[in-house]
């Protein structure tokens, strides 16, 4: 069991771009309001470049110069962020209570009974803090104090080759 | 809202100086059969149509090229343009090229390939497109259930129904909503 905040890095991956094109939301019905908030409820999907959320509801905030955070909950709610432009990272699947995601540090924030899976390694948390650009996760327990990390042997192996000059 | 007392059209007409023309329908020559609810009784043209509220402000404006008075006291309107819903601010203009209302009520269903301007709240103008749309002032929404379409500056909306306030606070996207966020456009 690693210490409670645990910066698990990946490198990123080579030619990955900020994700800054447009996302698609679906959803059973929403509610725009006047403060700048989008309501979306029933089977809420979004999908952007490389990577896609889903949950039971989702509010987007509209911020200035159009950017916007959106949080998803859900029972749970889910991400995933596929491989990469060339699909040389693993990919990345992940379920929390909430999801929140902010575009304009493509940063997203996973709080409550997380369960992460990146390739075939395996981490619980109840915080977990992902950046889409870099690729990296940095997990800490929260209230439980509980990090549980299962790395794959391959995963290791790679990783000490990487170190070696 | 009071409920006011149900005249037929409870409207004050302020009626444009051009081209009024008030045409009383002479019956048709063969005029035996019961009374037809569809035949025209009298129209008006080019007209504005202004509605007040208990307060007697200006609560909702049409104006249209022509309106057909009928037998059963529904109203046909052809070429019609609604605004000042809700007072001369109000952020909806709703444009269709024929309208009804039925008998007894004060609704007005705009159809045909229905365009409206408006906001999405506290955001840039965006337009709209249906082929119906309801304008209630009983509880001041417009309101449809036939597709929408939605486009405006870095967002468009797809969805099965809509129903927003006339004051734009709040719009209501309903089945099958799909929406497009685009920061970058």
């Amino acid at each position: 069991q690693q210490a409670a905040e645990t910066p698990v890095s990946a490198a990123a991956a080579p030619g990955y771009q900020r994700p800054t094109g447009p996302i698609d939301i679906e959803a059973q019905s929403a509610d725009i309001l006047r403060d700048g908030r989008a309501i979306y409820r029933g089977d809420v999907k979004v999908s952007a470049r490389d990577f896609n959320l889903s949950g039971d509801e989702l509010e987007l905030r509209q911020l200035d110069n159009r950017q916007f955070v959106i949080v998803v909950t859900g029972a749970p709610a889910r991400f995933a962020h596929n491989g990469g432009v060339g699909k040389e990272a693993p990919p990345v699947d992940a379920n929390a209570q909430r999801i929140e995601y902010d575009s304009r540090n493509g940063v997203l924030q996973l709080t409550g009974e997380v369960r992460l899976l990146r390739g075939r390694d395996r981490l619980t948390t109840d915080i977990l803090r992902y950046d889409l650009n870099e690729r990296r996760i940095q997990a800490s327990g929260g209230t439980s104090g509980q990090v549980r990390i299962t790395l794959d042997p391959a995963t290791l192996e790679q990783d000490t080759k990487d170190k070696q000059p | 809202m009071p409920k006011r007392p149900a005249p037929l059209f409870a409207f004050a007409i302020t009626v444009a100086l051009l081209g009024l023309t008030w045409v009383s329908v002479k019956r048709p020559a063969a005029q035996s059969t019961a009374l037809d609810a569809d035949r025209p009784r009298y129209y008006l043209d080019n007209t504005e149509w202004v509605r007040y509220d208990a307060n007697g402000n200006p609560e909702q404006r049409v104006r249209t090229q022509r309106i057909v008075m009928l037998a059963d006291d529904s109203a046909r309107l052809t070429e019609l343009t609604v605004d000042q819903l809700g007072g001369e601010q109000g952020p909806w203009v709703l444009r269709a090229p024929t309208g009804y209302s039925p008998p007894d009520s004060r609704r007005l269903l705009l159809e045909n390939t229905v365009t409206i301007e408006g906001h999405w709240p506290g955001d840039p103008p965006l337009k709209l497109e249906t082929q119906q749309m309801w304008v209630d002032p009983e509880v001041h929404q417009i309101y449809t259930e036939t597709p929408v379409s939605i486009a405006g500056v870095a967002r468009s909306a797809n969805a099965n129904g809509m129903r927003a306030d006339w004051d734009a606070d709040r719009v209501q996207l309903q089945g099958n909503v799909k929406v497009r966020y685009d920061p970058s456009e």
